[in-house]
């Protein structure tokens, strides 16, 4: 588990500063790592099965929708990004942003593969995004 | 019908819900490692070191035996003839020796301490027992019947002999003038010494050796009569005259610390063991390069953790691994806490590697005012690194126990012309050699502590 | 399986089986038969009301065709042409629902070969034939003139698609006869047709069947007038006339009927007045719909209580007396017979005009309607049985609420499904946020739900199953009742 984070984490680099990687490693990717992981899950069963399926709107099902949610589930994986570095205090520098970055990618990545596994469970959302 | 509509989403919150806890703490890591508690590395030699010594793993294991006061505080004063110039008679102007002051406060402070039994002895052929009163006037007043001349190998040899207790220590006051039979005793003096101190076999047998001088008013008895065998009205320079602290290894660390660190004195020990210093690596302090604590719960910081394995991501010449390794040396006597003696005497043993130690330096108003984790040492060692092994490597970072230099300053040849001499006292070096040949069973004596550190490449 | 035929004799009898397509198209279920054959019979091969009507019928047919029997649902009765009830067909009928007059594009004069009479014969026709009757050419129908229509009819009879129908005729088949008191064609030929199909010495084959066969009729009396023209053939002051001199006849002269339905209403807004051929296009009227009522009404009944006590005599009342019905002003049992069926109806045919062709959901994709729409004739005869200005769906409806007496169960001006049953608007609660009662994310909502549910392999089968399903749900959920 931490070493699958830690590697998807540190494909763009080793932390920075050198000092704080300990933390980085065992407690700061594990945890943006879940959290992301979980946010995207969430999202998508919002988008998917309590938008677009328990509450019975059918017509937020459009790809611009889904765009939306997808946008706004990188944004929120960036904040979790700074929040979990600050909240652990590590050494302020400019990886902490670049890994947030990275972790916003990566929440695009999850929700895209969420979306796809089940949106086929979606009543009215079971062809977007295609 | 329609009111069901809005509960739909209730389990879709709890979903959320129920995601968010599952994110690691530092807590959970804790839980996860099998309680891991910071340990200590356990102190690995280096494969060329030689095998611990006895004496270190003896007086290491009775510690906590050492807690509470001591079971006995045996204090003894020489009271021969050569003494009479540091206690002389109460003349008319009233004035006295900073012996007197010194000593009369020292035995106030045994009398007052928290030793569960206290004695007090006057060293003459032999010890006679004395009351707290009656040395302490012994000092003040003066000798009033000087004994002759005391053979200090007699004297530690009763003293190892009789008066060695577990938790207790014997203190003997004495200017340590021997004067060997002939000329030719003199090479045997440190065997002399050796000898007496071995008769009885303490396996922990611990010394503390504290220097002190004092203005000298009376006769003063040269240890070589060659030239002449005494010298009346001496002195013009004060003259030396020591505190032996004799006991097991821990009873002497501890009657050190309680009673003897507050003064200033020269120092030196032989055979006291110290616990080891609290240590660590600082992450965060003056560290430069790649490198990060190799510990698996380093990622908890607990509080008062310690870390001790250097984990290097990259090195070169070009981007040297500099860390620092914080010491809380309080524990330890003034000799070993002084930079001037730490620089030369700390020393990193390494291997395939170039780590060497660039700084040692105290701590200072800033890092005693740091929020960081370097306000809690007294001490900082910083190492360079520019190239390591493959895989981890111990490196053990080592306070040599060297004699001070004091020794040697403090030793003459030849004191029957001790007014020029200064003070210094006759064969003290070879007194010393005779005690450290006691304390050290090898060939090499037993550091003050090692600090075992790993230095490894980052996985 | 028993058959009905349906005789729809003249314009009224084709606006009649066009509101009765309608009714089963809605899915109002005809009872006691699985077949419905309709059999037009207008000399006026250009009637514009036929013409449609029988447009429709195909388009419904095919429709039908795609889908299969099912046991509800829209398109849930299978329509066919006579000529399609058997295999066995030597090529002498046409596959059409209308009659085949065989190009009568003579005067009466020459039909009757007056040329060629006796003098005698020349008399008797004169006493019964006016001028007019003689020299109007037979190809626009009889124009209100019983008299030529009883004439030219009686030979109908031994046409080949009516041997073709009595060959065909089998047991527990029923028959039923639409046509109008107060016309040319229909008045005419309903006694002749029904005098030939139980005549004992009829040549017919399955003579026994036909005597026996459940035999019932609609008759409409007079329920609008024409404008009044001063050269014009038809003059609808002459209707009540024509009326009474039918009746009279009737009483005594229709023999093995089981049933008989009269309709008539007070004519209010004259209609133009078109003797016949394409300009003969009339409004669909609310006694169109009532008259296939009847025919729904007829088939209810279990052939016990037809033969018991018959023949039986049907009139027609509304609840209330105003010129523009909604719902609430049918009666209970008209109402509970259509009202749901006609409401799904038109929720169907706005949702397919209105979203369905730019809806981008998954029932959609899942039916491919992306392509379909374009390129399946059989969707696209959907949207003309839906969405025609000539026959559609929608285009009745309308005709229906612009006539008079209007039948205006339709807001058919809103686009919201909620306000779309007159006087009675879906209920949306104010408290729940989420109830925006029939809106196209409802429907949106079941179609999808739907699509997933439903297993049906082909499209356009599922595409109605699901309107099916989801406007019944719809109904149920959200109307319940009218």
């Amino acid at each position: 588990m931490k070493g699958f984070f830690r590697f998807i984490y540190e494909l763009i680099g080793s932390p920075q500063p050198p000092s704080e990687t300990p933390v980085y490693r065992e407690v700061i990717f594990p945890n943006v790592g879940l959290l992301t992981i979980g946010l995207s899950l969430a999202m998508v069963l919002i988008f998917y099965y309590l938008i677009n399926r328990a509450m019975g709107v059918a017509t937020f099902n459009k790809v611009r929708h889904w765009v939306t949610f997808l946008v706004i589930n990188a944004l929120l994986a960036f904040i979790i990004g700074i929040w979990q570095a600050n909240s652990q205090a590590v050494a302020s520098h400019s990886y902490i942003y670049w890994m947030s970055t990275w972790n916003a990618i990566l929440g695009l990545f999850w929700f895209f593969l969420f979306s796809v596994i089940l949106k086929r469970g979606s009543t009215n959302a079971s062809t977007t995004p295609f | 019908m329609h009111l069901t509509s809005s509960f739909r989403l209730l389990p879709a919150l709890a979903l959320g819900l129920l995601l968010l806890p599952g994110c690691y703490s530092r807590k959970d890591i804790k839980e996860e490692g099998g309680a891991e508690t910071p340990t200590e590395v356990p102190p690995t030699e280096a494969p060329g070191a030689v095998a611990p010594k006895e004496t270190t793993a003896a007086a290491a294991t009775p510690a906590p035996a050492g807690s509470g006061p001591l079971a006995q505080v045996n204090v003894f004063l020489e009271v021969s003839g050569s003494m009479e110039g540091f206690m002389p008679k109460t003349g008319a102007d009233a004035s006295n020796t900073r012996f007197q002051q010194h000593v009369a406060q020292f035995l106030s402070e045994v009398n007052r301490s928290s030793a569960a039994r206290k004695t007090f002895l006057r060293i003459k052929e032999k010890p006679y027992r004395d009351s707290y009163q009656q040395l302490s006037q012994t000092v003040r007043g003066g000798i009033q019947q000087p004994a002759s001349s005391t053979d200090i190998p007699t004297v530690l040899d009763t003293l190892v002999a009789n008066y060695y207790a577990p938790n207790s220590v014997s203190v003997l006051i004495s200017d340590f003038i021997y004067s060997p039979k002939n000329a030719g005793a003199i090479p045997y003096i440190s065997t002399d010494i050796t000898d007496a101190l071995n008769r009885a076999q303490r396996p922990d047998l611990a010394v503390s050796v504290y220097g002190y001088s004092s203005d000298f008013r009376g006769t003063y008895y040269p240890a070589l009569k060659t030239a002449m065998k005494r010298i009346n009205s001496c002195c013009d320079t004060d003259i030396p005259y020591y505190f032996w602290v004799i006991g097991p290894a821990d009873a002497v660390r501890r009657f050190d610390t309680a009673l003897l660190e507050k003064q200033p004195a020269q120092q030196a020990h032989f055979g006291v063991t110290y616990p080891v210093p609290t240590s660590s690596l600082l992450s965060r302090f003056q560290n430069v390069g790649s490198w990060y604590y190799g510990e698996k719960d380093a990622s908890k910081r607990a509080a008062g953790a310690t870390y001790h394995t250097v984990a290097v991501s990259s090195v070169s010449a070009k981007e040297p691994v500099e860390f620092v390794v914080g010491l809380d040396l309080k524990q330890l006597p003034g000799l070993f806490r002084d930079v001037k003696y730490l620089k030369p005497n700390l020393q990193l043993q390494a291997q395939d590697t170039d780590a060497k130690i660039i700084d040692v330096f105290a701590a200072n108003d800033q890092t005693k005012n740091s929020s960081g984790a370097e306000s809690q040492y007294t001490h900082f060692v910083k190492v360079r690194v520019t190239k390591l092994g493959k895989a981890a490597r111990p490196l053990q970072l080592v306070l040599k126990n060297q004699r001070p230099a004091w020794v040697g300053q403090w030793t003459t040849k030849n004191d029957s012309n001790i007014n020029q001499v200064g003070a210094k006292t006759f064969a003290l070096s070879s007194l010393l050699d005779g005690v450290e040949a006691v304390t050290t069973s090898g060939q090499e004596k037993a550091p003050v502590f090692t600090i075992p550190l790993t230095l490894q490449p980052a996985d | 399986m028993a058959k009905l035929f349906i005789f729809g004799i003249g314009g009224t009898g084709s606006r009649v089986i066009r509101s009765l397509t309608m009714l089963l198209a809605s899915g109002v279920k005809l009872a006691n038969c699985d077949r419905v054959v309709p059999i037009i019979i207008d000399p006026d091969a250009h009637n514009g009301d036929m013409n449609r009507t029988v447009d429709m019928l195909k388009s419904y047919q095919q429709i039908y065709q795609r889908l299969g029997k099912r046991d509800e649902g829209f398109f849930q009765t299978d329509i066919s042409t006579l000529s399609s009830i058997s295999a066995d067909n030597n090529g002498g009928v046409k596959d059409t629902f209308v009659f085949d007059f065989g190009g009568i594009n003579q005067s009466f004069r020459q039909y009757l070969s007056y040329d060629q009479l006796s003098v005698d014969s020349k008399g008797l026709v004169e006493l019964l034939f006016t001028q007019d009757n003689l020299e109007s050419p037979l190809t626009i129908g009889f124009r209100g003139s019983p008299n030529v229509g009883s004439i030219v009819l009686n030979k109908v009879v031994e046409s080949p698609e009516i041997r073709f129908f009595a060959d065909n005729f089998q047991a527990g088949d029923r028959v039923f006869f639409i046509s109008s008191i107060f016309g040319g064609t229909g008045a005419a030929g309903f006694p002749l047709l029904l005098k030939n199909l139980k005549d004992q010495n009829t040549r017919l084959s399955n003579a026994r069947y036909l005597r026996d066969a459940l035999t019932g009729a609609v008759t409409v009396m007079p329920y609008f007038a024409l404008q009044s023209e001063d050269n014009s053939i038809i003059d609808s002051n002459s209707f009540l006339t024509k009326t009474k001199a039918a009746l009279s006849y009737y009483e005594h002269n229709l023999q093995g009927l089981d049933a008989l339905y009269y309709l008539a209403d007070t004519p209010d807004t004259p209609y133009e007045n078109q003797p016949g051929g394409t300009a003969q296009r009339n409004k669909a009227h609310l006694i169109e719909l009532l008259a296939a009522l009847s025919v729904v009404d007829f088939m209810q009944y279990s052939d016990a209580e037809l033969r018991n006590g018959g023949p039986h005599f049907h009139e027609y009342g509304l609840g209330v007396d105003t010129q523009e019905l909604n719902f609430s002003h049918l009666p209970d049992e008209s109402r509970e017979l259509v009202a749901k069926n006609l409401t799904q109806l038109l929720y169907f045919s706005r949702y397919h005009k209105q979203h369905l062709p730019t809806d981008k959901a998954p029932y959609f994709d899942n039916l491919n309607l992306d392509h379909a729409l374009r390129n399946e004739p059989i969707f696209k005869e959907l949207n003309n049985f839906l969405h025609s200005p000539e026959y559609g769906v929608d285009e009745w409806l309308k005709e229906l609420a612009q006539n008079r007496r209007a039948f205006r169960p339709f807001d058919l001006t809103t686009d919201d499904f909620n306000a779309m049953i007159a006087g009675k608007p879906v209920e949306k609660k104010w408290n729940d946020f989420f109830n925006k009662g029939l809106s196209q994310n409802y429907f949106l909502n079941q179609l999808n739900d739907a699509a997933k549910s439903v297993q049906e392999p082909d499209n356009f089968k599922k595409l109605v199953a699901l309107f099916d399903r989801v406007t019944d749900k719809a109904f149920e959920e959200k109307v319940k009742v009218v």
